[in-house]
């Protein structure tokens, strides 16, 4: 059975249609990539599965149960973990913002003190245990998002633009970090517009472009479709 | 070694405490010492909500329940205080459960004046309701002497009362921030969204943390209504004195934190029955004028209280004595 | 025209910048490259006057600015696009553009620069009267980026500028700084897409752990094999 099950899924802010009929599935394990021009509703549609914003239409199943209606507190508790794009560390040192969400998992605040050093070491932050995220780098920030998302033990984690402010030797630095999280049971569906990151662990690629999937396959097949190259990719290699 | 310092001086400081009743015979001494424990404890309670970013103007509702309650089942059923503390907090835990409908709904200032609103009515319904209450008037509890009836000759009995409510509420104030509770709370009020996301359960963790601060200060109000004697709707109801007051000695003390509270009220509560004593009797409202220039001062140098001034100094003190702070 | 001698700079008791020396010359395109957390968004803090810095000086147009506090920085010409956006997020669009314009010199041409940014960015036009923390986070981007255009500098300074683009934008993108450059507006770009970059900058500064390793003619850096290893992912 698959993992998210998104079913004619449909968002309008006023007159933009945001995420228009999206249909698609998710198996457990995958690495999924989601690519899209800015403003195609990548941001949205993981609001809608994070529960932040409500749908207007469509189905959304995580294992098979309906998660329509349900409030995005019960959604993270169900397994879904998401990150910010614009990152939202609260008002906290970082080792507090990731015991937050072990907090939910256990009511026990030395466990939670643990669990949360535990992923900080993981994600190479442990040494900013104490201090305030406004004093760390953005790359830093995002960082304690993905910390503070694992810290739920998610299923299904979304993980929107984690590697942006990274120089291309730092992304392949972290792209094994992708893989060991697969390994250890959880599927991802990420945004990211570095296409290296994209090739390089994505099994299967999304592609959105004015709130609706326009293709859909190995990252090889969407980075050589017509219509990507033109409303993504710009012309020519990216690379040079 | 050096930590044992701290504890010392604790003690040292509890022990002075608990002396002061011993060496202060006036009664005005004392009272101003009570009402300072008091004004503790309602702070700390006031400052559980204030962990999720809420700012409530009406906890005089909660104190004139846990009053009025307490007091009515002694008057006229003859209950003892002690056994009406449950019917205090049964009262109060509907109130604030009432209350909590518009704590999930109304954000920021609007929930602030939804607490005013609550208040006022249980105010009108306190004044109308006279075959209970004895409307304005007020009621006036009997002078029967004895620990079952809250009762004593002299101040004292109140103070060492007074004292273990503030020790108490401050601790389970303390314990709240240091609880998953207390983590969901500071998240919630920092970014509501986001920690949804995470699973913090916002309308839950509100709603709980209005419960404790509620029923927590319905038991500081059945303690002062058995210290004061008498129940009048226009004091118990005060927004001054018990929705305003609390508000302010821990927006002066430093909002959110754990000490906070104590040292506001500490500071505030000699201060404001100075004021109501001088300056009152040359004009009616005089002390607000102070209280105004006091909150607009620490809102403008320091916006996180007179704690965040004394912060440095511990942190200093703390060096000083050799405690580096790193036993977590 | 930028001229930086000897700055040191601390958080605290950490030191972040160290004895860093650079030049940036009128009507080029220089970039400051190196890792995540080497300093580079403090440097940028330091020329903007919001970090004060204990060692050195730097010079604008030959005129000191040590000491200058930040609003009076953006009226030398000056402009920041900072990391992470910092926009106003309950105002509108069209006002954060606008608030980028508040100098006096700025706020004569506000209403043609306007046009200009509306321009280079037509989404923006769209959603002008949309709050920019309900943007998408590549408009925001634009939105940044917009709003530094509209303080009409004579010196930009973007940090980490294709951040949150998609590609074909931020290609747009490097391409339209060179266009800036073209109009005489001095380009100080920090970067992580050090491909692109290397297209467009005339010249290059690596920085490392606060301190400046490496500089020269781009194409001299892009060569360079240690720089190929760390930056370039080759
Ligand atoms: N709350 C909102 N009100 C109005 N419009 C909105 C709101 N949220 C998003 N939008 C609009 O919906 C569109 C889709 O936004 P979304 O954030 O999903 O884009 P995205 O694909 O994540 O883009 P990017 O790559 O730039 O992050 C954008 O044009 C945005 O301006
Ligand atoms: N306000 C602050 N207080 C203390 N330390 C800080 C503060 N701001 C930044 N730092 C630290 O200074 C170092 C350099 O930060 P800076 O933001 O300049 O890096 P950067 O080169 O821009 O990195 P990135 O590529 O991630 O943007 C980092 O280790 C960071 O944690
Ligand atoms: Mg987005
Ligand atoms: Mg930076």
């Amino acid at each position: 059975m698959a993992l998210l099950t998104v079913k004619n899924l449909t968002k309008k802010f006023g007159g933009l249609v945001a995420v228009h009929d999206m249909t698609f599935d998710i198996e457990p394990g995958e690495i999924v990539g989601l690519i899209g021009p800015n403003g195609a509703g990548k941001t949205t549609l993981f609001n809608l599965i994070s529960g932040i914003v409500h749908a207007d239409q469509g189905s959304l199943m995580l294992a098979g149960k309906s998660l329509i209606g349900m409030r995005p507190c019960h959604r993270s508790r169900a397994g879904i973990g998401r990150t910010f794009q614009v990152v939202r560390p609260f008002d906290m040192n970082v080792l507090e913002n990731v015991m937050v969400p072990a907090l939910t998992r256990t009511r026990d605040t030395s466990k939670a003190r643990k669990a949360a050093m535990e992923v900080l070491e993981m994600m190479g932050l442990a040494e900013f245990a104490t201090r305030s995220p406004g004093n760390l780098t953005l790359a830093q920030r995002k960082r304690i998002e993905v910390a503070r998302a694992l810290a739920t033990q998610p299923k299904l984690l979304l993980l929107d633009e984690v590697l942006a402010g990274l120089n291309p030797t730092e992304v392949a630095e972290n792209l094994p970090l992708i893989r060991q999280l697969r390994d250890t049971g959880v599927t991802i569906l990420f945004i990211e517009h570095l296409m290296d990151a994209m090739m390089a662990v994505a099994e299967r690629v999304l592609v959105m472009d004015q709130g609706a999937l326009i293709c859909c396959g190995t990252p090889r097949e969407v980075t050589s479709d017509e219509c990507v190259i033109k409303a993504y990719l710009g012309e020519e290699d990216p690379q040079c | 070694m050096k930590k044992y310092t701290l504890w010392i001086a604790g003690g040292l400081g509890a022990l002075l405490l608990l002396l002061v009743p011993l060496y202060f015979k006036s009664t005005f001494v004392l009272h101003i010492y009570t009402l300072t424990f008091f004004y503790i404890g309602l702070t700390a309670a006031w400052n559980i909500m204030a962990y999720g970013g809420n700012l409530s103007l009406g906890h005089a509702s909660f104190f004139a329940i846990g009053a009025y309650v307490g007091a009515l089942l002694y008057v006229k059923l003859g209950i003892s205080p002690w056994i009406g503390l449950t019917g205090a907090v049964a009262a109060s835990f509907v109130g604030g459960m009432i209350l909590s409908m518009p704590l999930i709904r109304l954000r920021g200032p609007f929930f602030t004046l939804a607490t005013i609103a609550f208040t006022e009515v249980l105010r009108l319904i306190a004044i109308d309701w006279r075959d209970l209450t004895h409307g304005s008037a007020g009621l006036n509890i009997p002078f029967d002497l004895g620990w079952l009836n809250l009762t004593f000759k002299s101040g004292a009995p109140f103070y060492y009362i007074a004292l273990a409510l503030a020790v108490g509420s401050v601790w389970l104030s303390r314990w709240v921030r240091y609880s998953a509770l207390g983590y969901h709370l500071r998240a919630a009020a920092s970014d509501d969204q986001a920690a949804e996301a995470l699973g913090v359960d916002f309308n839950l963790v509100q709603i709980t943390a209005l419960l404790i601060s509620a029923t927590l200060t319905a038991v500081l109000g059945l303690f002062y209504a058995f210290y004061s004697y008498v129940l009048e709707p226009a004091t118990l109801f005060s927004f001054e004195l018990f929705s305003l007051q609390p508000a302010l000695n821990a927006i002066i003390g430093g909002m959110g934190t754990v000490w906070g509270p104590v040292i506001g009220a500490v500071f505030m509560t000699p201060l404001g029955e100075f004021l109501r004593f001088y300056l009152g009797t040359i004009q009616q409202g005089l002390n607000y004028v102070v209280y105004g220039i006091i909150l607009i001062m620490t809102v403008r140098f320091f916006p996180g209280g007179i704690l965040s001034l004394l912060t440095p100094l511990g942190v200093r003190f703390k060096r000083w004595i050799g405690d580096t702070g790193d036993n977590q | 025209m930028l001229n930086l001698k000897g700055i040191d700079c601390f958080y605290g008791d950490f030191q972040v910048l160290r004895d860093l020396s650079l030049k940036v010359e009128a009507g080029q395109i220089v970039a400051l490259l190196g890792p995540n957390a080497a300093g580079k968004s403090s440097t940028l803090a330091a020329i903007s006057g919001a970090l004060p810095y204990t060692k050195g000086e730097i010079n604008f147009c030959e005129k000191p600015i040590k000491g200058i506090k930040p609003e009076k920085v953006v009226d030398l010409g000056i402009a920041l696009v900072p990391e992470g956006r910092k926009l106003f997020q309950t105002l509108t669009v069209r006002e954060n553009l606008e608030l980028g314009a508040y100098s006096r010199h700025a706020r004569e041409k506000r209403g043609k620069t306007l046009q200009q940014v509306y321009e280079l960015f037509p989404v923006l036009k769209d959603r002008s009267s949309q709050t920019a923390g309900s943007l998408s986070g590549g408009e925001q981007q634009m939105c940044a980026i917009g709003r530094g255009l509209m303080a009409q500098p004579r010196l930009l300074m973007i940090d980490e500028m294709s951040l949150g683009l998609s590609p074909i934008l931020a290609k747009q993108m490097f391409t339209m700084v060179q266009e800036i450059a073209a109009i005489g507006i001095t380009i100080f770009l920090v970067e992580q897409q050090v491909h692109h970059t290397m297209r467009v900058a005339d010249y290059t500064y690596i920085i490392e752990k606060g301190h400046i390793t490496m500089s020269g003619p781009t194409k001299e850096i892009a060569a360079n094999e240690h720089v190929k290893k760390t930056y370039l992912g080759m």
